[in-house]
């Protein structure tokens, strides 16, 4: 051993290993800081009350598998880029009234006009009726070629630029738009750090997660001291072995039925409350005893629809909606009705839909997705139309639903056959936000070159993947802002560390004012 | 006291980080070749010493390889060829079973992760067949630029239709051969995934 390793005292060797480890979790140090801090002032300031007027909800659904937006939001008409939308997308083109010899001989238009101002004629995919009348009214915006970037990318700088991390694959861009932290390997999800730093202050009477996911465990929430709450399309997950409800183990009163059932079940719940010196024992009994407690709440806002005379189910059925995402909206719905049992003033919702990586039969899989989405969002955006007008302490503007992807579809399609042919991975997308708060009808951020080869076409290939021109950290960071994340702030700078990269998503020169 | 332990250990340090620097750009037993020709047709050191012979009969193909592995050969350009992928990739030929081909595909995949701790990055097939061509940060060749499986710069299937890269994560890629009838996404593809 040296001279120099020898004269190391094991003392010397943990304050120099630990100023090592300072650096390596700066954020969460950082977040712990920020949220000690936020709750002083909180309590000095006698804030967070009961739930009312401040209420704020942000619901975000995730398309997985990376959705084609480009057959979303379609040149049509006399758009300069309507020509070369038909003749590049060819087997994969939606008809918008240009004539392709092969794929639209008689020019069809099936897209659903919107008028967006400013801008030239565009088309909704034929399957987005519900969200074609939303931006009609006002009450949806897009965000165009929006996606995970590490720093400001275009075209030229491409070889130079430090890129997202495993561009193009779908595990890894779903995690960086749930992170909103493209460069560096995943530890916790923007949604959770907003929890982290802000639940003490907005939810001082919390009476669970102010992360509730319908779509399971997810990783824009995971990562932060909070852990996220799921819940099925229908309520709260029950134990499983003791019948729906418990009805096999408990009567109707809730005392426990005699058969082996109910003394299972009342045995499971006595030694669910002992506690225990074994610290792994007693965190496995705090879940159990967690989950049960949770339930009885749910099952309690679920019960709040009725009480306000709303009837989902029936708005549900209206818009044709029913299954999957539609489901988990539902579920989402009703949270958002009886969020005063839940004792939230800020609340955050996870859901989704999967089956949007149409290497294949994009024209037979899209419209089917996009109905079920469009099904769902409608009932939903209805029933917090509804909640207005049966809640007092509700209005529409409190509750704004965002859109993400994993990424984008190549512009070109990857066969000829109309039959089977698909697109590819890809990265820029155009994401849609809706409710009372959006400045709707309108574009924001800035509308892609459709050209391959184009300045806005990553410049390996020929397949039309456009680099995005607003990033993931801006779009969110607005979101943030909106459920009441201070702009220029620390805590901004804490959720989003890479944010201060991008111009400043609050001036106007981001046109990123959709909130 | 302290500041005489921080110089010291300062120097530790920097003394480490230095040997790790020159042991990487001037390694050690490495044989120059002047190109790739040449490397192709000068049999694989490793086929006569390094998988087999005296040098490093027990390592283990997809050991991560250090600078002054013997079983990297630099070449003049500034390419490094890594001898176990290139001898995979040797074996791949339109008379390989699809099947064992995909499979040879896929372990050239993996050679690039112990390389890189991950997939190399792309949508088309020649952006992934160029960086195992050595286009990656440390112009290490992980194919043989001679294999029969190569279709200028993509990687051909037996019937001549590039692979379709399906990438899943860092580490998991799902690789797809089109099949006899030469059309993705048909009964007769053939896929694998690691």
């Amino acid at each position: 051993m040296s001279k120099l390793l020898k004269n190391i005292s094991r003392r010397q060797f943990l304050k120099a290993g630990t100023c090592g480890a300072m650096t390596i979790g700066p954020l969460v140090n950082t977040i712990a800081q920020l949220s000690l801090i936020n709750s002083a002032s909180a309590s000095a300031l006698g804030g967070g009350a009961l739930v009312g007027s401040d209420y704020k909800a942000l619901v975000c659904i995730f398309l997985r598998g990376g959705c084609d937006t480009n057959n979303v939001l379609i040149p049509i008409g006399a758009n300069p880029q309507a020509a070369t939308y038909a003749s590049d997308r060819g087997a994969v083109a939606v008809p918008n009234g240009i004539v392709h010899p092969t794929y639209n001989p008689s020019g069809l238009n099936s897209t659903i006009p919107i008028t967006v101002p400013g801008q030239d004629e565009f088309g909704l995919h034929p399957s987005l009726v519900n969200l074609a009348a939303m931006f009609g009214a006002n009450e949806a915006s897009f965000i165009n070629n929006v996606g995970t970037l590490s720093e400001p990318t275009t075209q030229n700088g491409y070889s130079t630029t430090s890129l997202p991390k495993q561009l193009f694959s779908h595990s890894d861009q779903v995690t960086q738009w749930m992170s909103s932290i493209a460069d560096k390997p995943y530890t916790s999800g923007w949604g959770a750090r907003v929890a982290d730093l802000y639940n003490d202050v907005w939810n001082l009477n919390s009476q669970t997660s102010m992360m509730i996911t319908a779509a399971g465990t997810n990783q824009f929430m995971s990562g932060g001291a909070l852990n996220q709450y799921s819940v099925t399309s229908s309520g709260s997950i029950s134990l499983t072995g003791f019948g729906t409800n418990y009805a096999s183990a408990q009567n109707a009163d809730g005392s426990y039925k005699t058969n082996s059932t109910g003394e299972r079940f009342k045995a499971l719940e006595r030694i669910m409350q002992y506690s225990h010196a074994h610290i792994i024992e007693e965190g496995y009994s705090e879940v159990i005893r967690s989950a049960r407690a949770n339930e009885a709440i749910i099952t309690e806002a679920i019960k709040v629809e009725a009480e306000l005379n709303i009837d989902y189910d029936s708005i549900w059925t209206s818009y044709g909606a029913d299954g999957g995402v539609a489901d988990e909206l539902k579920a989402v719905a009703r949270l958002i009705t009886g969020r005063e049992c839940l004792g939230n003033n800020r609340q955050i919702f996870f859901v989704d839909l999967g089956g949007f990586d149409n290497h294949a039969d994009i024209n037979g899989d899209l419209p089917v997705l996009l109905g079920q989405l469009d099904r769902a969002i409608g009932a939903f955006n209805a029933a917090m139309k509804e909640l207005d007008t049966k809640d007092a302490n509700f209005a529409y503007d409190k509750v704004t639903t965002f859109q993400a992807s994993d990424f984008n579809r190549t512009w070109t399609p990857n066969g000829t056959d109309i039959g089977t042919a698909g697109t590819d991975h890809a990265w820029g997308s155009h994401s849609f936000v809706f409710g009372g708060a959006v400045n709707g009808g309108n574009f924001f951020g800035t509308y892609p070159e459709l050209s391959v080869g184009g300045i806005d076409d990553v410049p390996s290939g020929s397949r039309g993947r456009w680099i995005p021109t607003t990033s993931v950290d801006q779009f969110a960071a607005v979101l943030a802002n909106w459920f009441g994340v201070p702009a220029g702030s620390s805590e901004m700078q804490t959720i989003f560390p890479n944010l201060y990269r991008f111009d400043d998503p609050f001036a106007p020169a981001a046109n990123l004012g959709f909130l | 006291m302290k500041i005489k332990f921080r110089i010291r250990f300062g120097v530790l340090i920097a003394a480490i980080v230095i040997y790790i620097f020159v042991r990487a750009f001037k390694p050690e037993g490495l044989e120059e070749v002047k190109s790739l020709d040449e490397a192709h047709n000068t049999p694989l050191k490793q086929e006569t010493n390094s998988l087999e012979g005296e040098k490093t009969p027990e390592l283990n193909p997809y050991d991560r390889p250090d600078p002054d592995d013997p079983r990297l050969k630099r070449l003049a350009s500034g390419k490094v060829l890594y001898n176990p992928s290139i001898k995979t990739s040797r074996s791949l030929s339109n008379t390989l079973d699809p099947k064992d081909a995909l499979e040879t595909v896929s372990a050239l995949l993996t050679h690039y992760r112990f390389a890189y701790k991950e997939n190399p990055v792309g949508v088309e097939n020649f952006e992934f067949t160029e960086q195992l061509l050595g286009q990656n940060p440390m112009s290490i060749v992980f194919i043989d630029p001679e294999s029969s499986s190569l279709k200028g710069n993509e990687l051909v299937d037996a019937w001549g239709t590039p692979y379709f890269f399906h990438p899943l994560s860092a580490t998991e890629m799902e690789i797809y051969s089109a099949g006899p009838d030469k059309t993705l996404w048909t009964a007769d593809d053939i896929a694998h995934s690691n």
